[in-house]
């Protein structure tokens, strides 16, 4: 269990297709899944660009529908080789 | 049911102030728009006892601190809501913060919430901040001292 960049995370939400929503206190990403899951994750603006600590992300990659954060990076390593 | 009053909508139209009342003094008044017993129905109930009713639904942080980061970090489990900063009330605020938008976002949609079932597990929490007076009410219902 480690922790994971702002960035990377962001890139996952948009791999899986949420859409983003910018409140007056920070950043919803929404949207639902293959299984007709409704998938939501917010983050405090002030948590913007910094790296997201072990527990809290391992929290973030289940309400993202992963089963492990192996799942989570294996998505965005493949989204790389593709860029 | 056993002892719930039910109306049919015509009546408590022609009546409502009478259905108000006892519903004040704590009666549940069941509504029904039509006749048959699977038409839709509403609950016309005291909120100082639904209140009551949503003092079931008490909500248990949790506190961690990251070793990489050393980040204060903070899981609301009922509402699937985390935050984290480098100071643990700065890391609570976050969550107040977050707790505000989510009912604020619930209530504004709450058919689109409530057809997910996991979302719809969510709603008394968010009915019990939603009838908070104010943000410190709101954290003494989240964390209950625990601060």
């Amino acid at each position: 269990m480690g922790t994971c960049s702002f960035r990377d995370f962001e890139e996952v939400c948009r791999r899986l297709g949420l859409l983003c929503r910018v409140t007056g206190k920070g950043y919803i990403w929404e949207g639902i899944d293959q299984a007709g899951n409704l998938l939501r994750v917010s983050i405090h603006k002030h948590a913007g660009g910094r790296d997201i600590p072990a527990g809290t992300f391992h929290s973030m990659v289940k309400e993202l529908g992963f089963a492990n954060e192996q799942e989570f990076y294996r998505l965005l390593n493949n989204k790389r080789k593709n860029n | 049911m056993i002892g719930v009053e039910t109306k049919n909508i015509n009546d408590v139209r022609a009546s409502f102030a009478a259905v108000m009342q006892k519903a004040a003094r704590s009666s549940e008044i069941i509504c029904r728009n039509g006749k048959r017993n699977d038409a839709e129905a509403v609950s016309i109930i005291a909120t100082h006892v639904l209140d009551d009713i949503l003092t079931a639904y008490t909500f248990s942080p949790e506190f961690y601190q990251a070793n990489e980061t050393s980040d204060f970090e903070v899981a609301l489990t009922e509402l699937n809501l985390y935050a984290y900063a480098a100071t643990k009330e700065e890391a609570i605020e976050n969550l107040l913060d977050l707790a505000e938008d989510y009912v604020t976002d619930f209530l504004a949609d709450v058919e689109k919430y409530l057809r997910f079932p996991k979302q719809r597990k969510h709603y008394p929490y968010i009915l019990r901040l939603a009838h908070a007076e104010g943000r410190e009410a709101m954290r003494g219902l989240i964390f209950n001292g625990d601060m």
